[in-house]
């Protein structure tokens, strides 16, 4: 058993605009092991990035994390002030982002932003941090770092910017890296060898990463165990192969039709969800998804679904799994509809 | 970056030239000339006068004989003050016009740029609201009306500060004010909404992730982005200030570069004129360029010559 090194319990965030307040996180609990992968997925508006904005305590106002907890090597991060959270972030935890080409101050060199990150967490001085910054560059694979160094981020390509993103978040080696879409703005060859080089660095590091997604294919390829997030809840939650192969959830499945696969077909049309993600203003009293799930029943629209735990490790929030559903063909039918 | 400011030079000086043909023929195409007046002068103190200054010469000798004269810094004589020339009146003016601008230059920087940068951290806070009133109201009401606000209150109701002249700090604050009232104003606006821009990219999100305390995130990381537009403006601002404004120095008796201009219109001293408005054509290309080669040292995306 590996040591716990992150858990959020019944967290909720809240973004208290003028229209009234947008419920983006409405209770998710999920843990995190040292060294561990965890992918969270969903869509737009799903509360995933979010999610990891109040873990980072990054919420600009109106946002808030209004309940819960997060619990980060054994102390309650919702509970640190503003200075605490500073010494955690960019140390402990880290981040990268969804688009390298706006992510990096253009009026500084790339350098200059990674020796900032390293003197303010580590005691050292600038010209030890600029060898340390050289250091991993070259270890993020960036060519001759010592001229790069100097670059500033319009010298640089997409892939290399987000190499270079990778160097400042990893500068300080964080026990946690929270990778937000960090492959969406590239295009698909420099996406696999960024993925690439988060696997070979977390595995290195023994860095924990949670790599936020709407891309199943990249969580396939990283994470160990994975989170399905909609209307700001947790749909399902299992092993990297329970998600992929045996889904539960209508939605899940719905996500696993709408992305090819090697055997689909030439001609054969994806199939996608149909409607648009709940208003999180007024979000649905019974499961968020009933809407638009194909299984909808009286029930789902009334009362939101407990967790059905499946095997200890993967739980699914759906109605359809209680022990009155009508099991029988909805159940087989939409998994072998899915597996097959 | 030396080649670049040679082209820039060559640039100027064909700027300039344009400058002086257009005001030049512009001055020549108005009926009468300096020596006209109520009381007819004596044929002969005309005549001798005319010889005296080549305005016998055909025009396109005077012409290039101005050209001559600016091209060696000779500005020429003034038509009216007898043994003063143009260069005497700016080397005596332009000191008192830009001691009275430096200060309003500097009040810009020192006051609207943090003022510009609190109501942004603060938007939408009361602080906001009041500065925005300010800034509005310093754009909206022309400097010569707060000139004249600031000489019935402050010099004439309540006689704290002198109503005309330059003498001790007091007789600055006046002329200070009602000068750099728009531009604070102006710049203030402008520092809130780049820095509001800036403060929603991506790259702050990563400065705070990195952990900086906020002081760095804004001193550092937005600060130095948001002052590129602000920069573009203060270019042509700090020549239209440092050569004074006409109206200012009238009202409160400066003898500065504008008021020597303002009498030298009524007068129509061709001379005075156009050197000051060659001198004014000048300093604000010259300012130009260097802003130009200071983005070149905040933006690193600008580069220079290429």
């Amino acid at each position: 058993m590996s040591e716990r090194l992150l858990e959020v319990n019944n967290m909720k965030t809240s973004f208290y605009t003028h229209v009234g307040e947008v419920q983006a996180v409405r209770g998710v609990s999920f843990n995190l092991n040292k060294g561990e992968a965890l992918g969270i997925v969903g869509e737009s508006g799903s509360g995933k990035s979010v999610t990891s904005m109040s873990v980072m305590g990054l919420l600009q106002y109106p946002g808030k994390v209004k309940d819960g907890n997060i619990i980060f090597k054994g102390e309650e991060l919702t509970k640190k002030s503003q200075k605490e959270m500073m010494a955690i972030r960019g140390n402990e935890i880290a981040m990268i982002f969804q688009d390298p080409m706006t992510s990096l101050n253009p009026v500084y060199t790339i350098g200059n932003q990674i020796i900032e990150a390293i003197v303010r967490h580590q005691h050292v001085d600038k010209k030890e941090a600029r060898v340390k910054a050289i250091d991993m560059l070259r270890t993020v694979g960036i060519p001759s770092p010592e001229k790069r160094v100097d670059n500033y981020p319009h010298e640089f390509s997409g892939g290399m910017r987000q190499r270079a993103m990778i160097a400042i978040a990893l500068s300080c080696q964080p026990d946690l890296l929270i990778a937000d879409e960090p492959t969406t703005a590239l295009d698909v060859t420099i996406q696999a060898q960024i993925l690439e080089l988060i696997k070979e660095l977390k595995d290195k590091m023994n860095t924990s990463v949670i790599l936020i997604t709407h891309d199943l294919g990249v969580v396939a390829d990283v994470c160990s165990r994975v989170v399905v997030m909609y209307g700001g809840l947790i749909m399902e939650e299992g092993t990297a192969e329970q998600i992929f192969y045996d889904p539960s959830h209508p939605y899940t499945m719905g996500l696993m039709k709408s992305i090819p696969r090697m055997d689909t077909k030439e001609k054969q049309r994806l199939i996608p969800i149909p409607g648009t993600p709940p208003d999180l203003v007024k979000p649905p009293k019974g499961c968020p998804f009933a809407p638009r799930c194909p299984y909808t029943m009286k029930i789902c629209l009334e009362q939101a679904p407990e967790y059905t735990y499946l095997t200890p490790e993967h739980r699914s929030a759906c109605w359809l799994l209680h022990e009155n559903a009508p099991k029988t063909e909805v159940d087989n039918g939409v998994r072998k509809e899915v597996i097959k | 970056m030396g080649s670049y400011i040679f082209k820039r030079v060559i640039s100027m000086i064909i700027t300039l030239w344009f400058v002086i043909t257009i005001t030049f023929f512009l001055m020549h195409a108005i009926p009468g000339g300096p020596f006209t007046s109520e009381k007819e002068l004596p044929e002969e103190v005309l005549e001798a006068l005319n010889e005296k200054y080549h305005l016998n010469d055909p025009l396109y000798k005077q012409y290039f004989d101005y050209l001559a004269g600016v091209a060696t810094f000779d500005l020429g004589p003034s038509f009216k003050r007898i043994g003063v020339t143009v260069n005497d009146l700016i080397i005596a003016g332009f000191p008192v016009s830009a001691k009275v601008g430096g200060l309003a230059i500097l009040s810009i920087i020192v006051v609207g740029i943090p003022i510009g940068i609190t109501s942004a951290l603060k938007q939408n806070s009361l602080t906001d609201y009041i500065v925005t009133i300010f800034a509005t109201l310093g754009i909206a009401v022309p400097s010569f009306v707060i000139a004249t606000l600031i000489i019935y209150f402050f010099s004439s109701k309540f006689s704290i500060l002198p109503s005309h002249g330059m003498g001790t700090w007091k007789h600055y604050i006046g002329p200070v004010i009602s000068l750099s009232g728009f531009s604070l104003a102006f710049v203030s606006r402008l520092t809130r909404s780049s820095m509001l821009e800036v403060l929603q990219q991506d790259y702050i999100r990563t400065a705070r992730a990195k952990g900086l305390p906020e002081f760095v995130v804004i001193g550092k990381h937005a600060l130095k982005n948001a002052l590129i537009p602000v920069i573009t403006y203060m270019g042509p601002m700090i020549a239209a200030i440092l050569t004074g404004s006409f109206v200012i120095e009238r009202i409160f008796a400066i003898p500065g570069m504008g008021k020597h201009f303002v009498e030298s219109v009524g007068n129509r001293d061709y001379t005075v004129l156009m050197g000051i408005t060659i001198f004014y054509a000048f300093f604000a290309i010259v300012m130009i360029l260097i802003v130009d080669i200071a983005y070149g040292f905040i933006d690193p995306r600008i580069k220079l010559g290429e």
